[in-house]
């Protein structure tokens, strides 16, 4: 961007394509977590981000040190990514078994922050309790938006471990296996919604817009100045709170009524995508006022208002 | 992907009562929603371009502040290269760079101007004047120095003695009409390249 020095690299970055495909780095969790706790700090859901900021590094203590998981048969994974098609895809595994231990072992690493909630106590309980079979309920619903039937309570927990899941099986996935494809609205490798976009400020990708997947976390390039909903480029709003702190802005579409927050590094440069997400929620509850509606969850919250 | 298959989200309008963070005991205080309701929103819109200075053609993004309600004036604040741009991939050349200072230069030129030949001082024109002036002049030009035939009788029909300098940033449409108007009129010398 204009008025930076340049940096190594940057410009045989812009002598060729930029990656497509970008898995997030094996500390994530850890650096949401860390994001988490700063922006708790005098927020009016400061509680709620301090519970995730647990839940995070719950998350990361897990992708450390994960479970026997078996990992979905690399032939038909190949098949997948070489026919264009998600090679994780959520909405089939989630219905498999291979992703319930890493509920039970982030259960196990979770450390629910003081003081004692009883609520919260409830919830972890009730997860602890469920069957397998409730348990692949709950994440089916989750990732479909089905929020009537998971409970408010839970699905944050749930939602963690298929993260984890996820996650866990997207690292070890090559990323230029994958081909680039233009317009790409769902996540290339598990095939879920985009939680929200990141504009990067920094190095090879400097300038450009990456969606950030809700399940997996890779992201994955998509042209700027689009509708991420229904590909309209005409007269997008980007629209934010008067002196946001966060760096985040709403990409809304006039057209189809739809809006995808993005996070500009730019503005914030430690910023990281799904706690931005989460601290600005003044930010959709306003666009809900002005009629836009979001199009992709963030599995740790369950908004309460599904449309 | 089929579209009603699709999910929509939406964060409860009325507050988060229904939401993890009150099933977690955790909801602000109502209040909070209240707040929410009088804050307003800022619209920072982005809009593609291409720099106006040479046939590179170079791709930008120029961020403008305002609603583009009718009655508030657009502000352009910010100009960078655009990323998914082939050409340019982000980058931009020094006067690519100092875009946003051309726009709000105070000596842009806003209409036409004139200095008459030995006068040192430009005098606004209104763009009638300056269009009937630019034809009279090339009229007046090209029936003197129009050439019809060569040294060897062959006809050639071109004037030499005027040239035409176009936009580097036109488009192909554009393009077109330049080289038709210009070319009807036998004139060899044009160009888009602007070597500022």
């Amino acid at each position: 961007m204009s008025g930076t020095i340049l940096e190594r690299g940057q410009i045989a970055a812009a002598a060729s394509k930029p990656p497509f495909l970008q898995l997030p780095p094996r500390n994530l969790f850890a650096l949401r977590a860390a994001r988490l706790a700063q922006l708790a700090e005098g927020h009016a859901l400061g509680d709620y981000l301090q519970l995730l900021a647990a839940v995070c590094r719950a998350q990361q203590q897990v992708l450390e040190a994960p479970p026997a998981l078996p990992f979905p048969d690399p032939e038909r994974c190949a098949q997948a990514i070489a026919h264009d098609m998600p090679p994780l895809a959520g909405d089939a595994l989630v219905r498999e078994d291979a992703w319930l231990p890493m509920l039970d072992a982030w259960l196990a690493a979770f450390a629910p922050p003081a003081p004692a909630n009883p609520a919260l106590a409830h919830a972890l309980e009730r997860v602890r309790a469920a069957a397998a079979a409730q348990r692949k309920a709950w994440g089916g619903a989750l990732l479909d938006g089905r929020y009537a039937s998971v409970p408010a309570a839970v699905a944050p927990f749930v939602g963690a471990a298929l993260q984890l899941a996820w996650s866990h099986w997207l690292l070890n996935l090559d990323p230029r296996a994958f081909a680039e494809v233009e317009d790409q609205q769902t996540c290339p490798a598990c095939g879920a919604l985009p939680m929200a976009g990141v504009i990067h400020g920094q190095g090879a990708r400097n300038g450009l817009r990456y969606l950030v997947c809700s399940l997996c976390a890779c992201e994955w390039h998509y042209v700027r100045l689009k509708c991420s909903h229904c590909r309209s480029t005409r007269k997008l709003d980007y629209l934010h709170l008067q002196h946001s702190p966060h760096g985040v802005r709403a990409e809304a579409c006039p057209e189809c009524r739809h809006y995808l927050k993005q996070l500009y590094l730019e503005l914030e440069p430690g910023g990281e995508t799904l706690s931005a997400d989460l601290a600005s929620l003044d930010l959709d509850l306003l666009l809900d006022g002005e009629g836009y509606r979001r199009q992709a969850p963030n599995l740790l919250l369950a908004p309460g208002g599904d449309g | 992907m089929d579209m009603n298959r699709r999910q929509f989200f939406k964060v409860c309008g009325v507050g988060l009562g229904a939401s993890s963070l009150a099933a977690l005991g955790m909801a602000p205080p109502p209040a909070y929603a209240e707040t929410i309701r009088h804050f307003k929103l800022a619209n920072t819109r982005e809009t593609r371009n291409t720099c106006p200075y040479c046939s590179v053609g170079c791709g930008l993004i120029m961020y403008s502040r305002g609603d583009g309600a009718k009655n508030v004036v657009q502000e352009i604040v910010h100009i960078e290269g655009d990323a998914d741009h082939p050409v340019n991939r982000g980058t931009l050349c020094p006067k690519g760079a100092g875009l946003l200072d051309f726009v709000h230069s105070p000596n842009r030129l806003k209409y036409p101007e004139v200095r008459e030949a030995g006068s040192n001082e430009w005098k606004r024109v209104s763009w009638d004047e300056a269009l009937g002036r630019i034809a009279t002049l090339m009229k007046a030009d090209r029936d003197a120095n129009f050439v019809t035939h060569n040294a060897n009788g062959q006809t050639v029909n071109r004037w030499l003695s005027t040239g035409f300098l176009a936009a580097s940033a036109s488009s192909n449409e554009a393009g077109y009409i330049t080289h038709k108007v210009v070319r009807s009129l036998g004139m060899l010398a044009f160009d888009n390249q602007a070597r500022v």
